[in-house]
């Protein structure tokens, strides 16, 4: 049995990457809320866009616009959403393991995270675009420098389609990795109802062309706000669990630890005792 | 009286919503518009500009609008823009540090240098000016 020194030492540095472990539990839960206030805010956007674009779509065809139009058979693309940082459980499992079994067929990948670009690097795979460090930097620059790069390479026959493939937690029904369909945009999302008959400038398809980039854009960073969430869920959940099993380890060393303490102390009665006895005995 | 309800929409947030205003005006990739309330359905892309909403009594509420598609039907306006700033909220000293980088971009005559984004930045630091420019005066 291991002696009661050691055990003390191991407790005591249990003890503290528990606290370490809890604080990043509460650190993931802060940086959650505010993740899930930040995709709240930018709800109006998205509805107000997708509205208008499903009224522009009433009754139209895919030849309207060039994004709309389906190709058979083309390459694909993907663009992979994992985490700049570690320690989150299978946030990055998932994704990695679901965009290897996608992008292993070949096409373009685009990659946003550190986690993503080293497996990706390290697995040989060539990369059309990388990103890192999305939320620290300009967001809003990289979502737009990547819709530029999508609609180009879709506009000019290279991809077939772009599928973002992400983690997404929208309820605890509504969770795991998807890849959601962005180009060409899906027609069958038209008004049911006849739309108001709006008063058009410039023109009927510079509009929808315009609505149409926009509604892509906004598409992309709510992937991307939404992989923060499901992120920062992920990091708190894997701190509860490493914070649950010290604690659990804590109580086994503790009984472990009492139970050498006893075994040391009976040791030393037996010896006392013994040599009472052996003592008395003599005279 | 009707009068409009106005919302303005940056891709992060809602940034203002002004219930009974008498008039809007904005520019679109077409020039210059109002609307007045009951105006007819109406939808447009608009250009970076600056955007002016009249409430009664002569108050005027001032965005700076960076792009964006502005959708009007039964006197609810959403104004959906890539990119904006309510007038108030402008940081007069850092859009002249802006419009003073965006212009030493332009004139350097660098290769490498992006043309269109820097006149767009140059083109937004100036509406960002004229519009802090009617908080003074």
């Amino acid at each position: 049995m291991a002696n009661t020194r050691d055990i003390r030492s191991r407790i005591k540095s249990i003890r503290e990457i528990q606290h370490i472990t809890r604080a990043m539990k509460m650190v993931a839960a802060a940086k959650l809320r505010k993740a899930q206030n930040r995709q709240a805010l930018s709800m109006p956007a998205v509805e107000v866009l997708s509205s208008l674009l499903d009224e522009l779509l009433y009754g139209a065809r895919e030849e309207i616009n060039p994004l709309m139009r389906k190709r058979e058979g083309g390459p694909p693309g993907y663009i992979v959403i994992t985490s700049d940082k570690g320690l989150c459980g299978g946030f990055n499992t998932g994704i990695i393991k679901r965009a290897m079994s996608l992008v292993g067929g070949g096409g373009l990948l685009v990659s946003i995270g550190k986690k993503g670009n080293s497996f990706f690097a390290r697995c040989g795979l060539e990369f059309a675009r990388k990103y890192e460090d999305v939320s620290m930097g300009e967001p809003k620059r990289i979502v737009n420098d990547i819709a530029g790069f999508i609609i180009a390479k879709f506009l000019s026959g290279e991809v077939g389609f772009w599928d973002v493939v992400f983690n997404r937690y929208d309820s605890v029904y509504e969770q795991g990795v998807v890849a959601e369909r962005i180009v060409p945009v899906d027609i069958d999302r038209q008004s049911k109802e006849r739309p108001p008959m709006y008063l058009i400038e410039p023109s009927y398809l510079s509009l929808l062309d315009a609505v149409i980039k926009q509604v892509l854009r906004q598409k992309i960073q709510t992937c991307l706000m939404k992989s923060d969430v499901a992120e920062q869920l992920a990091r708190m959940n894997a701190m509860e669990s490493a914070s649950d099993n010290a604690a659990d380890l804590i109580d086994e060393l503790t009984l472990n630890y009492n139970r050498a303490r006893q075994a040391a102390i009976t040791g030393e009665i037996v010896e006392i005792v013994g040599g009472a006895e052996a003592l008395a005995s003599a005279y | 009286m009707t009068s409009l309800n106005i919302r303005i929409i940056k891709p992060e947030r809602e940034i203002a919503r002004i219930d009974g205003a008498s008039m809007l005006v904005g520019e679109s990739v077409g020039g210059q518009f109002s609307i007045l309330p009951d105006h007819t359905a109406y939808t447009t892309i608009l250009r970076t500009a600056p955007m002016e909403v009249r409430v009664d009594k002569g108050r005027i509420h001032r965005f700076v609008i960076c792009g964006g598609i502005l959708r009007m039907n039964k006197n609810q306006v959403d104004v959906c823009a890539a990119s904006g700033e309510i007038g108030r909220d402008i940081d007069v000293e850092r859009a002249e540090a802006a419009m003073k980088r965006a212009r030493e971009r332009l004139d350097s005559g660098d290769e490498r240098m992006d043309r269109s984004r820097a006149e767009h930045a140059l083109k937004r630091a100036m509406v960002r000016l004229k519009v802090a420019s009617f908080r003074h005066g």
